[in-house]
């Protein structure tokens, strides 16, 4: 494409297979504790 | 030909631009991309015109190339035909009200040595008795987390307090039993321990590193800025105490380590401080807004511009150190956007209430660390044989992102989660209510995190 490049394909997993397992860990017990962001848990699966 | 004209464009598809760069963010799908100026015009036009693409392409025609604009409209709608740009929602409903406990922040210690001025805790105690969680409790928090945690192979236990340090023995003790547990279960332990550092010793040390314990360890930045919050019990600043055993710890190569500071509306200039940070060898950081909404150091909405340029010049800043080869680990910036969390997880957020709980040294149950101290939220007591308060657990289990309106239709919601429920708690009154301040900076931060990873894939 000339225009638009596209730097992530799609990638929000609605997998069955995969969904909800809560193995990643939980995203305030780490480094925040006071705010929250998922975005930056790593999927196990 | 495309026309979505009762398409929610806000909430499905984010074009921003940040520094050199225009960038759209498709929701839905997680895809993310890089436009020229005339695709993302003809992005902006589409989603101003309601989702016509004749008049979108008709709106540049003064100003481009007809075939140009052709060609970026069918580039447009070739994204759109493969679902990675103007994409449907699809969120699956996650019912969390029996979800398996996954996580504990075991409160060790309500007592601390320090005393810095916009602790949540109220100094350690979180406005209770100032207290030492027991063997015992400590044993009991580890057995109702496995007998809570059916179907989850690995579990989480973050040592807090006040100052959990101050209760070492028993964190030892809690670790064996854990290593016990493992070694009959098909459970797995990820201890973590947040410290101010202050009793860092090297026994101490030497027992994290054996137990592959990660540690989170508390500076501000800049001696004047941690010394202005974070002080010892005489009055004095902690800096020049602390930093040799945040050096020692960070050499000994801990299984995985964060240096945590918060940042208030006193050093605006947080940026400098991250810096500060990063030039003492640390590469993996966090800095927080301070909590507590009304009170002198919490950010307020007047802030907020100066507070939304910090978190840019920081995306340069960790450019910058990227481009010399140095790899830093901003935590809110450490997007995985390829191989991120699961669309369940991100509409359950941190899980607190449901699958993270906190536990007192006395052994009651909270939905989260900063909900601890206040009794309306307590779910109960893990000495006692009864079940958690089912009310207060589907309370939080129905406050997912899809129960909240103003969620629903921010375009960044998959990666907050629905934002944190304390913080809407102690901003309205309400943990079904977003606090607006933080949802800016949280915004920012995913604009500044998505334009960090571009270019770190744009430079070799």
């Amino acid at each position: 494409m000339k225009h638009i490049t596209t730097v992530i394909k799609p990638s929000l997993k609605r997998d069955v297979d995969h969904i909800n397992c809560k193995e990643c860990a939980t995203s305030c017990q780490s480094a925040c504790k006071t705010s929250c962001t998922v975005g930056n848990q790593t999927c196990r699966n | 030909m495309i026309i979505l004209s009762d398409y929610d464009f806000p909430a499905h598809v984010h074009l921003y631009r940040f520094q050199d760069l225009n960038i759209a963010v498709d929701v839905n799908s997680g895809a993310i991309h890089v436009l020229d100026q005339l695709a993302a015009e003809f992005v902006q036009a589409f989603i101003n015109l309601r989702g016509d693409f004749y008049l979108a392409m008709e709106s540049l025609v003064t100003r481009y190339d007809w075939d140009e604009v052709m060609e970026a409209a069918l580039e447009v709608a070739g994204l759109w035909e493969d679902g990675s740009l103007f994409s449907d929602p699809e969120d699956p409903e996650v019912d969390l009200t029996d979800a398996p406990i996954k996580a504990l922040c075991l409160n060790v210690a309500h007592v601390c040595n320090m005393k810095c001025g916009y602790c949540f805790a109220s100094q350690g105690n979180f406005g209770l008795n100032p207290s030492l969680m027991s063997n015992e409790v400590g044993r009991r928090a580890l057995d109702f987390l496995v007998e809570h945690s059916q179907g989850v192979k690995h579990l989480e236990v973050d040592f807090f307090g006040g100052e959990p340090l101050l209760n070492w023995e028993v964190v030892k003790d809690i670790v064996n039993y854990g290593r016990q547990i493992e070694a009959r279960t098909d459970k797995i332990f990820n201890f973590t321990l947040t410290t101010n550092c202050l009793l860092l010793d090297e026994e101490i040390m030497d027992f994290l590193i054996k137990e592959k314990i990660g540690v989170i360890l508390s500076l501000d930045g800049r001696e004047e800025v941690n010394d202005r919050f974070r002080v010892l019990n005489n009055g004095e600043g902690s800096y020049k105490t602390i930093l040799p055993k945040i050096h020692k710890m960070i050499e000994k190569g801990p299984v995985s380590y964060y240096v945590r500071g918060t940042y208030t509306r006193n050093n605006l200039d947080f940026c400098e401080d991250i810096r500060h940070i990063i030039e003492l060898g640390v590469d993996a950081l966090s800095m927080e807004p301070a909590v507590g909404a009304g009170s002198d150091f919490a950010i307020r909405e007047e802030d907020l511009p100066q507070v939304l340029k910090e978190y840019e010049k920081l995306a340069l800043l960790l450019l910058q150190y990227h481009q010399q080869g140095r790899q830093v680990h901003f935590f809110h910036y450490d997007l995985d956007l390829q191989k991120g969390p699961c669309l369940a997880k991100r509409q359950t957020g941190c899980g607190a209430g449901s699958h993270y709980l906190a536990v007192t040294p006395e052994g009651d149950v909270y939905p989260c660390h900063q909900f601890v101290g206040h009794s309306e939220y307590c779910l109960g007591n893990i000495l006692e044989n009864r079940p958690l308060q089912t009310s207060i657990r589907q309370k939080f289990a129905g406050n997912t992102l899809l129960a909240k309106e103003e969620c629903r239709h921010c375009w960044a919601r998959n990666f907050c989660g629905g934002g944190c429920h304390a913080n809407n708690f102690f901003t309205n009154g309400d943990i079904g209510k977003p606090a607006q301040v933080a949802c800016d900076m949280h915004r920012k931060r995913v604009e500044a995190a998505i334009y960090l990873d571009i270019k770190k894939r744009l430079i070799p």
